[in-house]
Order: C-alpha cells, then structure tokens, then sequence
C-alpha cells in the first residue's frame, strides 16, 4: 500500500519552499500525515495534505511574484538605458529585426491562407474528389484529369454505402439580365447531393430541397444583393444566358447562401440545377461522358482502405467494359483515384481541367523556407550584436554577480531584454504589415489579410512570435554573459573570449551563405524570366488585340463585323481563332492518314484567314490558308514541323497527303514552322490547323477575333473595334486583350515568383548587411586604439582599411565558397521544369558572390574608413 | 529588550521540556497538550523561525526515520538568550499576577 502523501501536492509543496532551510518542512508535513494516515485513514489524510498545501500557497506565490517584479523593474530599466545609450546599435538590432518578422508574417499569411483552402465545410475531411488517369489522354506530361463521367456519382451512392452523399457540378459563366442590366457571372452546374455534401450557409431558403426543380437557382449574397437590394430576393426570376448558349432560360431563386470565403476552390456566385442545360440532359447516364467533378462524402465510420477502393474499381471497371471502345481496348480504361478536398487547391498541378485558380505546394514550401530564413538572419543579427557587446556589459555582469546574482537570474534578465527589443520590433513589424499587405496580396495573385488586424488570433500569434523570437535570439547571449566570471572581469580588459569570436564568425558566415544563396536564385530566376519573355517564340504577338467572343448571335452578323472593322486604316488584318497561340489546349490522337504507322497525339486548332500570315508564323513549304481555294474550308490541314516529323514525313513529302481527322478529310496544303503554344516548360509539340470561316455557319464557330492593329492611336482603335462589335451584341461586355499580355500572363506565377524572390533577397542582403555594420562600428571602436597608434607609427589610410576588412573578407568569401554548389542545386533543380532553359554559367556564381561581396566591403569600409582617418590624437588622448 | 509573545512562550517552554526530542511535530503535540487547543503546523513555524533569528533558540539537523520519506529532522534547543528571556517573561508574569489570583478565587 502506498503511504506517501498525493505526489502532486507534494511537488507543488516543494516548488513552493524554495530555500533549503525550509525542505524540513517537507519532512514535517509527512510525519504528520502518516500519522494521520494511521489514525484517521487515507482519504482524511490526504485531504489534510492538501488542505495544508492550499493555505500555504496563495501567500508565497505572491511573495514570490513581488520579489521577480521588483527584479523585473530593474531589468527593464538598465534595458532602456542601455538602448538609449546606444541608438545606433538599438535601432540597427530594432529595424533588422523588424524587417525579417514582418516578412515572416507576410510570409506566414501566405502560407495559412493557402492551407486553410477548402476547411471550412462541415467533416471537409470526409469529401474526396474522383480524379482518373487516362492513359490515352496524355496533356503536357501527365494522363491525370479531374473530369469524370455522370453517372459515376450515382453509381457510387447506389452501390456502396460507405459515401453518404455524392454529386457532380461542373463549372461555368453565365450571362445575367436582370432589367436592363447584363453582365457575366461565374456559375455551377450541380447535380446530385449538392447541397448535402458542402455545407454553406444559408439565409435563405432549405439546402435540402433548393435545387430540386430544374428552373432552380441559388445566389450568394452579394449576388442577391446586386440584383434585388434589400429586397427578399426568393420566389423572384432572373433570365440567364449560359456560355455557348443563344435563348436566355428562365431561373426562379430559390435560395441565397453566404458568400464564399475566398479559400473554396470551387468558387461561384451562382449554382444552377445541371438538368436545366439542354446539352448536359444527354450525358445524364454516359459513362463515356466527361465533364463533369465527381464528390463524394465518405460517412464517418468508415475510412478508404484497399477493400473499398478495389471494389469501387470492380464495379467501375465494369461499366467501362460495356462501353463499345474500352471493351475493345481494356488496357485503356482510365484508372479511378480519390483526391481528399484538403488537397485540391495546393497538389493539382498534375490534374487537367482542374481549373479555378490552384496553389501549388512547391511555393507554399519554397516561400516558407524564405521566411523562416529571413527571420532567422535577423536572429542571428541580434545574438552577434549582444555577444559582442558583450564586453561593455562584462563590468555590469560581474558587479551584478559579486552583489549575489544567480547565473539563472542573469539568465533570465538578458533574456527579457531580448524580448522588449522583440516587441519593438513587432510593433515596426505590424507597421511594415500593414503599409505591405496590399502590393503583397496582389503579387501572389490572393486576396489574403481582409479582417486581419480584427483578428484576435493574429494579435497572439504576433505576441506570441516576438516572444518565442526574443527568447530564441537572446538565449545565446544570455548563456554567454552570464558565464563570464567577476574575477576575471575586474581583473582584465577580456576582450569576448575566443569561443565566443569563433561563433560570431561562424554566425556572420551562415548569414552571408544564405544571402549569396538567395541572390543566385534572383539572378537565375530573373534571367529564365527575361529569356522566356524576349525569345523566339516563333510568331508575332506586338500590337494584336484579341477580343473574346460569347454571343451566340456573333455568328451570322461574321462578315458584316469583320467589314466594317478592316475599313479603319488602323486597323491591318482581322481573323479569328478557336484558341489563342498562346493557350492552344485541345488535343486528339483520332488523326489518320494512309500508311500510317506511329500514333501521334496532336495538338490542333481551328483558324479563321489570316491567323498565320498575321502572326508572322513562318511556312516552310505549301501555302497559306486561301480564299482563293474555296475548297480549303473543313478539308485542308495545315501541319507544323514536329508533326510532320511525327509521322515519319519530310516537309516535301508530306504535302498532299490525304488526312483524316473525326468527320474532316483533306489534303495537307502546307507545312509551317514550329511555334511555342505551349509554356516554355514544354517541347514544341505536333500541331494539325484546319481551316473554318465563321461567316459559313449560323452558330459560334469560333471564341476569338484576332486584329493586327497599328501602334498609333491605340486608345482610339481600341474604342472603333468596341462600339462596332457590341453593335451586334448589346448584351455582353466587351472584352479583349492583348496578345503579350496574355502572353506574360501564362508565365504570371513564374514572374511573380521572381519579383518576391527580388524583393525578399534585398531584404536579407539589407538585414545581413545593417548587422555587419554593426559589428563593423563595435570592432571599429574597440580597435580605435590600435589604429591610432598604427598611425603615429606611420601606418597610412590604406594599410589600416586592409588590416581590418581582411579579416571580414575571409569570412565573406568562406560564405560565397558555400553558397555556390547549394545555389546551383536549387536552381539546376528549378530549370528541370523548363524545357527551354539558360544555362548556368559562372557569370551568374560571379555576379552573385561580387554583390554581396560588394555590398560588404561599402559597409565594413564605411566605419573603418571613419576610424582610419579620425586624428590619432583623438582616439589616444582619453583614457 | 522586547518581550515574548504568549505563543513564543509557550514554544520556547516545549522546546525546553521535550529537550533533545524537540522538532515541529512534538512541539505541535506538547502545545496542544498544554494548552487544550489545536495547534497548526504552520502556526508554529513562524514563531520557531523568529525565535531562531533573535538567538533565542538554536537548530540542528538530525537523522530521519521512515515516516518522514527520509527527510531531516530539525531540532530545537533552547539558547542562554533564550533561557534569559523566559526567566524575564516569568518575573513579569509574577509581578502582574500578584494579588489577583486571591481575587479571581474569591470571585468564582
């Protein structure tokens, strides 16, 4: 049986005797209490204990508190002198650190709003999305798709009852008229157990029946406040033109649900029944259908073990099999595979038709790596600054000691001037915050920090980083003065023992690499931008303006547009286009020609007159395009060289050949250049163009109008080309861009990527650099002597400067020795994704290792420079 | 010199009669004993400590026995000062109660 006192009480009781006269005690209360033990039993006896503890307690841990405060009281004031004594050394420790936590901040908004993506919903855990492969269907270097057959959601509910609810929706943009008004407006397609599976938050109407007639429509809020005001907007009808579509459809509002937070991948402001559009109604049981996002809501028992997820691909499997071209070629059936919602918006790089704006884990890893490299530069900042003043505290140290200070309570007090210094610079940090929020939230592409400085858990995690920070960067000065010995002190000027230069150096090294290493990354980055951005492409893409077509009702008014804009002399060619040069996506294998062999999967686009000649796409042999063959219209093909190459063909060669494409059969009419339609991680790839003149069909044969326009007067062109084409279409907004714009727009997250890289790299070089410069002044004062004395003896201004940036410029080049191979792996890995790429030259090492050398030298020089050439009688005279 | 309190008295009194057994938990006892009322732990501590400051008593650690978990005893001793002081408490007490007691006897 065990006879000892409750072992909790008895800690708390022995915490609180802190002075070794007082352990006695301990021994008393036990004596007593196995006493009572005896007598009493143990229930009283225990009850006994810690009634003795918790009147005891109270008192001394207010003595206690009172006495640490008054210790407190005074640490805070030596701190504050001590950083007023000093300004330049306070402000240089303050504004570094501030600097590095406001990018850690920044930083770390980033990286919670790309991680909080989707978390919202209710069990958000429990939601997969059905992702296949196909292995037929290859897209730039990845067979994987996040579209999904129809009947796919029913098949999964019907015949396993692990998913509790599943649904469909498929993304698209609808034309809203309401009144006189009209604009687009990005909407859902939703089929199934919408509503059941995400959970959103309704104001109006009931999720469970809401979009259950066809003629159904659920607005957000701020939707439903832009079309009806205050007004109830349920029971009210809208008309609604979807994309493609000519006849406006009547929509009853149903239902009006919170507005999305910005963190949903799928992200619309209306969601439609899906068996209200005419085109879907057909696929509704294909399983050859392809189109759609399937979900499903797993219940909560059950987990996706291998069990389930064979039998899923049995019973799939099966369905496939019925259908006439995977029968014949089972090796084909695309292979099903479940994505956890968490994961869609940051690991779908290798998804097409994922859509909506995707994050990518690599950078929410990459700019995390950043931050906490920025902050940990600041840190580092700060220790070599303390330890090296140590010195100037030593005397404060060692009277502090001999008067009877505890090496834990010297500790403690450098400690907590780490973390005042730490909230200072935390409140510059908020500044730098709040002045950066907005240029910062617009180059990474999300609207992150709305609500931000009303958000208590922003308040704490700050206060809660200055200090962890404060603590982390104070620890090792801390440890460092509080050892010094008051003997060793008082006897001798110690000049900050070697150990501890040792770490300094070592320190000021680590800080250099790692600024070498990010400046080779902005060199590497900013050169594969430019190279991408000023090389050959292979066409054209100045002064083309592209304007977007929806209108249904474009097609027959073709010819009349297309006149009246060539009659303004700024205007020099009109074409159109299915895809831009810039985004040509669709791809086939179903391409045939006698004799062949190989099976090539190719790209392919449908081009109005002119698209060649305008881009300036060269032609290797055959022609154009021409109205003078009438017979070119849906028959004849236009190939580009890899193609030609593809299928075992020269160029010569191959003209005449008779190809087939789906319905589409006719002669190959010419043979043109390679061009870059694909981002420049990709090889030029085989590319088939036909020929459609819209003006020949009555529907929308075509999504863009291409105009080769002339560089003056643009603002007005650009006004001529709106006017005449929402002539002919009054309904939908007017818009275009232009080529190299939508052109840079493709390597936007790359370019950004570089611009943050820029900027976070100067920030480091600004913070390493302001700490060398500190250290410089300290070394620069202690040497003060020393170089007056040199002088006198005849040392000139240029011996001094070598003997004292020596001894930096080691340790600056030991760092740039380190950086290089670490900076070459990153960037040899970086410019793996690229298949077009620049080759990482010593230049590049060169350029990099001499800034920061450079960079250096300006600030060592600067304060050696004033010490080197003071009068000798000025630093000698005063002892 | 200042005088002892009556609970100080009373301390240093038990000290004296438990002689080399006179650690907190006997004095608790003894006081107790003498006095017919519950004595805390706590509330003999303060007094002991006093009392040890002004070199009335004196203390040494002595060995410890199962019951304590192995800890040290602290025993007290009565100092020449503290017997000084405890004889001039004794004299004031004599001369304050001189007559009365015949009083309250004739009261009760």
């Amino acid at each position: 049986m065990n006879n000892r006192p409750p072992k909790i009480a008895e800690t708390i009781l022995s915490k609180l005797l802190y002075d070794d006269v007082w352990k006695t005690t301990l021994g008393d209360f036990e004596e007593q209490y196995s006493y009572l033990l005896e007598k009493e039993g143990k229930s009283k006896a225990n009850r006994w204990y810690w009634s003795q503890v918790l009147r005891y307690a109270p008192s001394k841990i207010i003595h206690k508190l009172y006495w640490t405060a008054g210790m407190f009281k005074n640490y805070l004031k030596i701190s504050l002198r001590n950083l007023r004594k000093n300004k330049s050394y306070s402000f240089i420790n303050t504004s570094g650190l501030a600097i590095g936590l406001a990018s850690f901040l920044l930083i770390g908004l980033f990286v919670q709003h790309e991680l909080s993506y989707d978390k919202h919903f209710e069990d958000s855990e429990q939601i997969y999305r059905v992702v296949r492969e196909r292995p037929a269907e290859q897209h730039q270097g990845s067979a994987w798709h996040a579209v999904t057959p129809i009947p796919l959601h029913s098949g999964l509910k019907d015949n396993f009852s692990h998913f509790d609810h599943t649904t469909y929706v498929s993304r698209y943009e609808g034309l809203i008229r309401m009144d006189e008004s009209s604009f687009f407006e990005k909407g859902l397609y939703a089929g199934g157990e919408f509503f059941q599976t995400f959970s959103y938050t309704w104001l109006q109407g009931n999720p469970a029946t809401a979009l259950d007639d066809p003629s159904s429509i659920i607005l957000t809020e701020s939707l439903a406040e832009k079309l009806f005001g205050n007004k109830n907007p349920v029971g009210e009808s809208l008309e609604i033109i979807p994309e493609y579509e000519t006849e406006p459809i009547v929509k009853m509002i149903t239902g009006v649900i919170e507005d999305l937070p910005q963190t949903s991948h799928l992200f619309f402001h209306f969601v439609t029944n899906e068996k209200s559009s005419s085109w879907h109604e057909g696929n509704l049981d294909h399983w050859d259908s392809n189109g759609y996002f399937t979900y499903a809501k797993l219940n909560k028992e059950n987990t996706l073990n291998v069990d389930l997820l064979a039998d899923i691909t049995e019973y799939y499997n099966a369905q496939m099999m019925d259908l006439n071209y995977y029968g014949k070629q089972p090796h084909l059936i695309p292979k099903l595979a479940f994505q956890p919602l968490h994961d869609i918006h940051l690991k779908s790089s290798h998804l097409r038709h994922s859509g909506g704006t995707p994050g990518d884990i690599k950078y929410v890893y990459i700019f995390s790596l950043i931050g906490l490299i920025i902050l940990l530069i600041a840190c580092v900042n700060y220790m070599n600054l303390a330890t090296a003043r140590a010195v100037m505290r030593a005397k404060e140290v060692g009277v502090r000691k001999v008067i009877g200070a505890l090496r834990s309570n010297l500790i403690m007090q450098f400690i907590s001037e780490a973390v005042l210094l730490s909230f200072f610079s935390i409140s510059f940090a908020v500044l730098l915050v709040w002045l950066f929020l907005e240029p910062f939230s617009s180059l990474i592409n999300r609207n992150i920090g709305a609500g931000l400085f009303m958000s208590p858990l922003f308040w704490i995690s700050v206060l809660g980083i200055s200090s962890i920070i404060g603590i982390l960067a104070g620890s090792y000065p801390a440890f460092y003065m509080s050892s010094l010995k008051p003997a060793g002190i008082f006897k001798s000027h110690t000049k900050g023992g070697k150990g501890n230069s040792l770490m300094r150096n070592t320190l000021v090294t680590g800080q250099f690499a790692i600024t070498t290493i990010l400046i080779i990354c902005s060199i590497v980055i900013f050169q594969q931008m430019d190279y991408i951005r000023s090389a050959d492409v292979g066409y054209t893409r100045d002064q083309i303006l592209t304007v977007r077509i929806k209108d249904e009702n474009f097609a027959k008014h073709y010819d009349t547009i297309t006149q009246r804009l060539i009659t303004n002399p700024h205007i020099v060619m009109v074409s159109s286009g299915e895809s831009l040069p810039t985004e040509i996506q669709g791809s086939t294998s179903g391409v045939n020609w006698s004799g062949r062999e190989e099976r090539v999967q190719f790209y392919r686009n449908d081009i109005g007159y002119n698209y060649l000649e305008m881009l300036d796409i060269n032609l290797i042999t055959g022609r154009y395009f021409s109205e003078d063959f009438p017979t070119d219209a849906e028959q004849a093909f236009i190939l580009n060289k890899s193609a030609v190459k593809g299928m075992g063909f020269t160029p010569e060669e191959v003209i005449g050949t008779t190809m087939k494409m789906w319905q589409q059969e006719g002669p190959v009419v010419g043979v043109i250049e390679d061009f870059n339609f694909l981002s420049f991680r990709d090889e030029r790839k085989p590319l088939i163009l036909s020929l459609i003149n819209p003006a020949e069909y009555d529907y929308l044969s075509f999504n863009y109008l291409l105009l080769k326009v002339r560089p003056e007067n643009l603002p007005e062109t650009i006004a001529f080309v709106e006017k005449t084409v929402t002539a002919f279409s009054p309904d939908y907004p007017f818009e275009y861009s232009f080529l190299d714009d939508a052109f840079d727009n493709i390597y936007r997250t790359d370019i950004n990527l570089g611009t943050l890289f820029n900027a976070f790299t100067i920030l480091a070089l600004f913070i390493a650099s302001i700490g060398l410069f500190g250290l410089a002044s300290f070394m620069m004062e202690q040497r003060a002597k020393e170089i007056g004395i040199r002088k006198v003896l005849g040392a000139n201004l240029v011996q001094i400067l070598t003997l004292v940036n020596k001894d930096f410029m080691k340790l600056i080049g030991l760092s740039f020795v380190i950086a290089v191979p670490i900076g070459w792996y990153a960037m040899n890995t970086w410019l793996q994704d690229f298949a077009y790429k620049i080759s990482l030259g010593p230049s590049i090492f060169i350029a990099a290792g001499l800034s920061a050398i450079v960079v250096a030298l300006i600030t060592v020089s600067y304060k050696s420079f004033k010490t080197a050439s003071t009068n000798p009688v000025n630093s000698l005279r005063s002892e | 010199m200042k005088l002892l309190t009556r609970s100080e008295e009373y301390i240093l009194l038990a000290v004296w009669k438990l002689q080399d057994n006179a650690y907190s938990i006997p004095i608790q006892e003894k006081l107790n004993e003498i006095t017919g009322k519950e004595w805390s732990l706590g509330g003999i501590y303060m007094p002991l400590e006093r009392l040890e400051k002004r070199g009335q008593l004196m203390s040494v650690l002595s060995e410890s026995t199962p019951e304590r978990g192995g800890r040290h005893k602290r025993i007290y001793k009565l100092t020449p000062a503290g017997k000084k002081a405890l004889r001039e408490i004794y004299e004031v007490q004599q001369t304050i109660w001189a007559g009365i007691p015949q009083l309250m006897f004739g009261l009760s």
